[in-house]
This record gives C-alpha cells, structure tokens and sequence, in this order.
C-alpha cells in the first residue's frame, strides 16, 4: 500500500511546479517565524527583513535539496535563516560601534501605554534582561531565544538544533536560572531582586501586536 | 555561597519547571513557596523570584511581526522561477533514486559465474601456492614486517660473530672520534701556516719578519752609510773626529736567525 506523500514534501513539489498558491503558503506558515528568528538574532527591523528576504530567496534556490526524511520543513528553513543570522550577526560584531540592543528594538518589544512612568521602568527591565542573555553561552541563550521570545514549540527547537525534547526542556530550563543568575550579579548584592519585574505585573500569555 | 542545600534547591527548581513547561512562572513561585529551604534562604527566594519574574516578563512583550510589505515582497515569485521550472524536468534527476541503477548484463554475469568453474578446474597445487602467496603478500608488504625483518637479521649476525653490539658501537664511536681529532689538529696547523703566508698574516707580523731580509740589510746598509758620509762631513766642517757611526751602527736589532732567508 502506498504511504500517503508528508506535507511538506508536497508543499515543496507544488512550489517546484510552480504553484502560486503553494509559495504563499509557505511564506504564510513560515515568515513569521523565520522573520521573529532574525529579529531576535540582529534586533533590527530593516536588518530583520533583509535576512528574511535572503533566507526565502535561498529556500527558493534550494527547494530540489530538500529532503523530508532528513528534516522537518519549518526546520529545515529554520536552519537557513539561523545560518545567514549567525554570519550577519558576525559580520555585525565586527563593524565599530556596533549596539547589541536599540531604543527601537525595545520600543518594538514593549508598546506604549498610558503610564509613561512605567513604560520607561519596564524599558529598562527589558534592555537589563536582553543584555543578560547576550552574556550567556551560545547554546543556553539560543533555545531561550527560540523558545522563550521567539514562541517555538520545543518538537519545532529539537529540529532545528537537531536535539531530543528532553534534551531541549532541561536546556531551556538551566538557561533560565542561569539567566537568572546573570540578571542578579548585574543588581548587584545590595538589591534582593524581587521587585526588579513588579512592573510586569504576573499576567502570563503572549502578548501579540507590535510595530514589526 | 553555594551550600548543599542551595544545589538542591536549585535541582527541586529546575524539576518544577520540567513538570510544568506551560507555566514556569508559575512552577517557580511554587518550588520556592513550598521548599523550607527556599524560605530560609535569601539567595535561592531572590534566585526562584528572578525566574518568575524573567518569564512574566517574556509573556509580556511582543512578538515582532514582519510588515505587510515584507510579505508582499516574499510572496512575488523570483526572476529565475520560468527557468527552474523548465529545468525541473532534469533537476529531478538528482533526487536520490530518480535514476535507475546500472545492472550488468545477462551474458556479463553467465561469463561471471562461469569463472569459478575455470578456477575449478586449474591444478589443485597451483591454487595452493597462489593461496599462500596471497596470503602472506600483506604481511610481507608491511612496513613493519620489514622492520621485525631487519632486527632479527642484525640480531643473528651479532650472535654468529659473537660481537657485542655495544662493544663494537663504542669501539667505532672512539675510532671515529680520534680520526675527527686528528683531522682537526692537521686543519687547525694548516689553517695557522696558510694565515701566516697570507697578506693578512704578513701585515700582522713584526716588521722584521714582514720585510724580506735583503731589504732590511739594504737599509741597515744606508744607515750606516748615511753615518759615515755624516762623519766626513763634520770632519770637513769641524776639523775633527765625531764618534757618530758606532751609535748607528748598533742601534738596530738583528732579526731573529730563522727568517733570515737571504
């Protein structure tokens, strides 16, 4: 009996035929996760498109490579662009002057409310937290980008960086305190660091929105 | 510090967060309220508050979402798609079990098969000895053979001509030696005799042996002369004798009898 062809091997043969529609579905299912990883990667909005725009056109390119026993699509493309942000990102680290983190990236994180007040309070959490996670080992500060700012599932984290779920939990989850412990050498001693997040308030769920 | 206690607080924590990947914030504040520990200790309550706290924070913020131009421009096919698509037809066969494998033909394999009757029917001996020789070829090829080789020689010819190696090496090491010092001792006598009959060694010699001795005697020869004509000439002047030859004649030192080569 013949297996029925995986999706995304599908998806990929009708894009090679050229079918409008097949592009645009995959632009729909994964430009915005490809376009929130290079976000995070450069924290820039034009530098974000541009390798947004790079990694499509190479899944272009390279569409008659892919093979679906090998990797899950989203994984697949999730490679690419991970691949050309880590070269841009080197490029970047390069150049003189160079600011890991703008006042628009963290205005493109945390819209404006009625509380100017806190706005700027929680600015600065946010740019104290994101400069912390510059400061841990690659491979912690990946998956709690991917995970924890980019919303990937942990199956969608274990295929890009080609581990077990377990494996990618009990990462996230040292990256966690690790960051923590980042976070609370940078307070320093004489703050206990419990209300350094009070103007978070303990809401959970995603917030959606922003400038992009 | 970090005691026992804190590690295993930070162990409980990280197996809270494990039990409840949805809500981490929440599995925290938990561990933290539920271990004594943790109630005790400033550094792990402060360290379980920050977690919390770092996840509130990331639920808070927004995803960043691409521009509706972006994805205008991702959706626009690109310039090369009417030629990948004319050229699809032959990128296919790069896919793996597109083309079929080679297989050899029917006669190819009978003419195969037939070989191990051919090699049946050949003389048993012959395929004996060319068994042996198959099998010893990698050992002889081996380097390592050639080594063991060549040790095993050498060890059977010290034992038949009951030569100590060490002996003999070091006999050989002192020959060597005294032919090396011997060697050097005429270099260095060589190299003294052509350095003194060089310009150089010439120039650095005391002036007697640097002039040849004729022309040495030649000017002891005017200085005397030189004395006598003086003596005559003050004998003409003065109307006297002036002792003026023996001074002169005596103040110059012979040179020593061996470069005396006139």
């Amino acid at each position: 009996m013949a297996s029925a062809p995986h999706p995304d091997a599908e998806l990929v043969a009708r894009c090679q035929r050229g079918d409008d529609g097949a592009w645009a579905d995959l632009v729909a299912a994964y430009g915005k996760k490809v376009y929130g990883i290079a976000w995070h990667m450069t924290y820039d909005r034009a530098e974000a498109e541009e390798l947004t725009q790079d990694c499509f056109l190479k899944v272009w390119q390279n569409l008659d490579r892919y093979e679906p026993t090998e990797a899950s699509l989203l994984a697949w493309i999730a490679a690419l662009s991970r691949n050309l942000c880590i070269d841009h990102y080197r490029r970047r680290r390069r150049e003189k002057g160079f600011s890991f983190l703008s006042d628009d990236a963290v205005s493109t994180l945390l819209p404006s409310t009625d509380d100017p007040q806190a706005d700027a309070v929680r600015r600065e959490r946010v740019r104290l937290l994101l400069d912390a996670i510059a400061e841990l080992p690659d491979e912690l500060a990946e998956v709690v980008i991917l995970r924890d700012l980019d919303g990937l599932e942990y199956r969608e984290i274990g295929c890009l960086l080609k581990l077990a779920d377990g494996t990618v939990k009990s990462r996230l989850n040292r990256a966690r305190i690790e960051l923590a412990r980042v976070v609370r050498a940078r307070v320093g001693a004489g703050d206990d660091g419990r209300s350094l997040y009070t103007p978070f308030g303990t809401r959970t769920g995603a917030a959606t929105g922003g400038a992009g | 510090m970090t005691s026992a206690a804190c590690r295993s607080f930070e162990q409980s924590l990280l197996a809270a967060l494990d039990r409840e990947p949805e809500a981490p914030a929440a599995a925290a504040r938990a561990a933290a309220g539920g271990d004594p520990h943790a109630a005790a200790c400033a550094e792990c309550s402060v360290l379980a508050a920050l977690v919390a706290g770092q996840m509130d924070v990331f639920a808070f913020l927004a995803r960043p979402v691409p521009s509706e131009a972006l994805l205008a421009r991702l959706l626009e096919e690109p310039g090369d798609a009417e030629t990948r698509q004319a050229a699809a037809e032959v990128l296919a066969f790069l896919t793996p079990g597109a083309l079929a494998k080679p297989e050899p033909s029917d006669a190819l394999l009978a003419r195969l098969n037939g070989l191990s009757d051919t090699a049946s029917a050949a003389p048993a001996g012959a395929n004996v000895r060319r068994g042996v020789f198959a099998r010893l070829r990698p050992v002889v090829t081996d380097w390592r053979f050639a080594v063991t080789a060549a040790y095993a020689a050498s060890i059977l010819v010290f034992a038949l001509l009951r030569v100590d190696p060490m002996a003999a090496a070091r006999g050989a090491a002192t020959d060597l030696t005294a032919v090396g010092e011997r060697a050097l001792t005429d270099a260095r006598v060589a190299a003294v005799k052509r350095v003194e009959d060089s310009a150089i060694g010439r120039y650095a010699a005391p002036l007697t042996k640097r002039l040849d001795y004729r022309v040495y005697r030649a000017i002891v020869a005017g200085r005397a002369r030189a004395a006598a004509y003086s003596q005559l000439v003050f004998e003409t002047v003065f109307g006297s004798t002036v002792e003026t030859t023996r001074t002169a004649a005596t103040s110059g030192a012979e040179p020593s009898p061996h470069v005396q080569r006139s």
